[in-house]
């Protein structure tokens, strides 16, 4: 049975807690834990066979932290980037736009 | 490819803020997944019910479930939740309001005004994090503790029988009742939905781990991953339960579907009906 091709597993640095719940969850032996530490102190895991991925996505499913995601093809690397956009800049306006009213003197706001 | 430093799930970067990830829970904790199952549900549902949808939460752990979704949310005192989004629903009928309580909150202190809520079958989506120990303040004994586990306010053993919420809310006449683990994503995620749909009081029951004080206490397995093992051996659902006697049943978790029942009228309608028959004209 020949797996499907997989662009890239994405394991956050920013919001991994290092659980491993994400390698339990794997049927297929993809992910294994790194040596190194990364910036946070967290032994991440890694897709050490990437190969064997069948992008069921039961990783993503169990992972508590929405630090992993398995990105398929690059339809999929563009919606990221494109949700990253909209949504992500309409939220930082809007706070934006309240500090401003803040820092007028409006303290309900 | 995409950079691994800074990186969101794309759920995460649509629906909450972000710039407060990562989350204050431990390394493993459920709520992470009850968070997942919430927003999954919405996913489907789409963004015109996500924008008609405000969130209210008790203390604990659990209260901060809602706090990082990008939505209207009220923190509010211990084991009242259900008094406030019952103002709420009673303010503005056509919001949907889900109300994200743990079992110290819901069961212990707030026990009174769940029984009531479900009573007046109000159309509330009551999500229930139980994780058997009361985990924020250190794990002291809780109402659903199972018989015989030691914690900190039993060091000899629990020596009360603990709590089955599907059966209090059966009798209490909610019209929606689930029960799910941490292990069935996609199935609570749809149970999730049903109850949002729903029109009365709706209970969603979701079994969830706590590797810090759950799992040390009650389980003897620290492990986040052992726990999950645990759940998927340990759960039975609700039709292969019927067949069984309650010996074998004994320490296993009934998941599933308990109770449906649409045609029974909701409180906020009734109120309608009452300010039709008897308002000023």
């Amino acid at each position: 049975m020949s797996a499907a091709r997989v662009r890239q597993i994405a394991v956050s640095d920013k919001l991994c807690k290092a659980c491993y719940l994400c390698i339990w969850a794997c049927p297929w032996g993809v992910l294994e834990i790194k040596e190194e530490r990364n910036w946070r102190g967290i032994k991440k895991p890694y897709a050490a066979r990437i190969e064997q991925c069948r992008a069921c996505k039961l990783c993503e499913l169990y992972c508590p932290d929405f630090a992993i995601q398995v990105i398929v093809d690059e339809e999929e690397e563009r919606k990221i980037l494109e949700v990253e956009e909209s949504y992500e800049r309409k939220w930082f306006d809007r706070l934006k736009k309240r500090d401003e009213i803040i820092s007028k003197g409006v303290w309900w706001l | 490819m995409i950079q691994e430093e800074n990186f969101e799930h794309i759920l995460a970067k649509k629906y909450m803020r972000t710039e407060l990830l990562p989350h204050a829970f431990c390394s493993g904790c459920g709520i992470g997944i009850i968070e997942r199952m919430i927003l999954m549900a919405f996913e489907e549902l789409g963004e015109e019910e996500w924008k008609r949808t405000a969130f209210v939460s008790g203390i604990g752990c659990s209260g901060w479930t809602p706090l990082y979704f990008r939505s209207d949310v009220a923190h509010t005192l211990h084991g009242r939740a259900l008094p406030f989004a019952i103002g709420l629903k009673l303010a503005k009928p056509e919001l949907n309001v889900i109300v994200v309580m743990g079992d110290g909150d819901s069961m212990a202190i707030g026990g009174n005004h769940l029984i009531h809520a479900a009573r007046r079958n109000i159309g509330l989506t009551a999500i229930i994090v139980t994780n058997m120990v009361y985990s924020l303040t250190g794990g002291q004994m809780a109402p659903t503790t199972p018989e015989g586990a030691i914690t900190q306010t039993t060091p000899y053993g629990n020596i009360e029988p603990n709590f089955d919420l599907i059966e209090l809310m059966k009798a209490a006449g909610a019209t929606y009742l689930a029960r799910w683990t941490t292990y069935h994503v996609i199935q609570a995620k749809n149970s999730i939905k049903k109850a949002v749909k729903h029109k009365g009081f709706s209970v969603v029951e979701i079994i969830s781990q706590c590797p810090t004080f759950m799992g040390r206490y009650v389980l003897n397995k620290s492990d986040p991953r052992d726990i999950m093992q645990w759940f998927k051996e340990n759960s039975i659902p609700v039709s292969v339960a019927a067949t069984k006697s309650p010996e074998e049943l004994k320490g296993k978790i009934i998941v599933g579907e308990f109770l449906h029942k649409p045609e029974v009228m909701e409180y906020t309608e009734r109120l309608k009906l009452l300010k039709e028959r008897v308002g000023r004209r």
